[in-house]
């Protein structure tokens, strides 16, 4: 199983802002089902974008700041980050296919 | 590997007999359609995989609810469907018959070669998987990147891809394809039904909040428990159904017309997974468990 990071209001900017390797950031809550049922996927979209792509997870019961930031206001919510910017949200189903096109699309923007 | 279907071939024959008869019979007093009354035991007693039985009981469309629930209640059973014998099957069932198997098939969806090309290359492998071929697990992430490089530019053919490209990946490795598959398939239901309108994710938007503005005012007119039932219930209800009639949308006829081109094409695509899975439990029966790949 793979080992996501964890961010929170106080390591955001470091954890996803300030990271080196493109973000995929996924808002979740621990008693959220559908978030749970995404982490296979998530784990499989780990393997096939390692070394290109950093999962980093982040639970909006712990960092309302950021939830609100972010204007979430239903889980589980997909941002793509790169160079410390949002680029792209992952909209509809978040399916293996759709996740992996809109990391394509980041990657491939200049 | 045990499959979905475990014990003697008299017995699997006998439980398929009763399957078929009850989905095609609409027999809504089966203890199948019982959910959480004893349908554990059913499938246990029948050796049958528990969320398989599921599957097959949700496929059948619910009398009366919206599509929205009659997908919600499709997806519950399908995230339970644990990799293996069953999600192989519904996978490559659906995927194929998504493809080119029903009335409505998508790749009448798709028009750029490329796309098409593509979309056939990964159809003849689930073809080959069905057929109980053997493929290495490294065809699946150059079946991927060929999918990327095809992907359309059209709207719809774009959401019909996204269906096709969602069963690019093994299915006894990554959970939930099978998933996947079916929640894209509606959603290029949906792609299309809002195209064929001209409703857009603003037009969402707008009317969603209409829809909360004009329930707060009538919790306002007749604070309530949303649960609660009897003389306070009903006076909000009635507030509520006040607001609704007097405060219409200029968006609400679009939006019954994107509803009434959904509900239009979703019996077919339910009707194509439905075949699919009991063509499936058919091939199942007749290969017997072992051979189920």
């Amino acid at each position: 199983m793979a080992n996501f990071s964890e961010a929170d209001d106080s390591n955001f900017e470091q954890e996803v802002l300030g990271s080196d390797l493109p973000v995929l950031l996924d808002f979740y809550a621990d008693w959220c089902g559908p978030c749970r049922a995404l982490l296979p996927t998530l784990e499989d979209i780990s393997r096939e974008y390692d070394g290109k792509v950093r999962i980093v997870k982040l639970n909006v019961d712990n960092s309302p700041e950021t939830r609100d930031r972010f204007g979430i206001r239903a889980i589980p919510t997909l941002l793509l980050f790169k160079d410390g910017e949002q680029r792209a949200t992952v909209n509809g189903a978040p399916t293996r296919s759709r996740i992996a096109d809109a990391i394509e699309d980041m990657l491939g923007d200049a | 590997m045990s499959g979905a279907f475990g014990g003697d071939a008299v017995r699997k024959s006998k439980l398929i007999a009763a399957l078929s008869r009850a989905i095609t019979q609409k027999d809504r007093d089966h203890p199948l359609f019982r959910f959480g009354e004893g349908l554990d035991i059913f499938a246990s007693d029948h050796g049958l995989d528990e969320a398989f039985v599921r599957l097959v009981v949700a496929i059948l469309p619910s009398q009366g609810a919206t599509f929205e629930a009659a997908e919600a209640h499709l997806l519950t059973p399908l995230a339970a469907l644990a990799p293996g014998a069953p999600a192989r099957r519904a996978v490559h069932g659906w995927v194929v018959r998504a493809w080119d198997g029903n009335a409505d098939p998508l790749q009448g969806w798709v028009n750029e070669p490329a796309a098409i090309t593509a979309c056939e290359a990964l159809i003849a492998l689930h073809r080959r998987l069905a057929a109980g071929e053997h493929v290495d697990l490294a065809v699946w992430p150059q079946m991927r990147a060929m999918l990327r490089k095809a992907r359309p530019a059209d709207r719809i053919a774009a959401a019909a891809f996204e269906t096709i490209s969602a069963a690019a990946w093994d299915v006894d490795t990554s959970p939930g394809v099978v998933s996947d598959v079916a929640q894209s398939w509606f959603e290029a239901i949906m792609v299309r039904a809002d195209a064929q309108v001209g409703w857009t994710q603003e037009d969402s938007r707008q009317l969603r909040d209409h829809v909360r503005d004009l329930n707060r005012r009538a919790e306002e007119l007749a604070p309530t428990l949303t649960d609660v039932k009897g003389d306070e219930r009903a006076r909000y209800d009635e507030a509520r159904r006040r607001l609704f009639a007097q405060q219409s949308h200029p968006l609400e006829e679009r939006a019954k017309m994107r509803n009434q081109a959904v509900s239009d094409a979703l019996p077919v695509h339910q009707a194509a997974r439905h075949d699919a899975l009991m063509l499936e439990i058919a091939a199942a029966n007749l290969a017997g468990s072992s051979a189920v790949r």
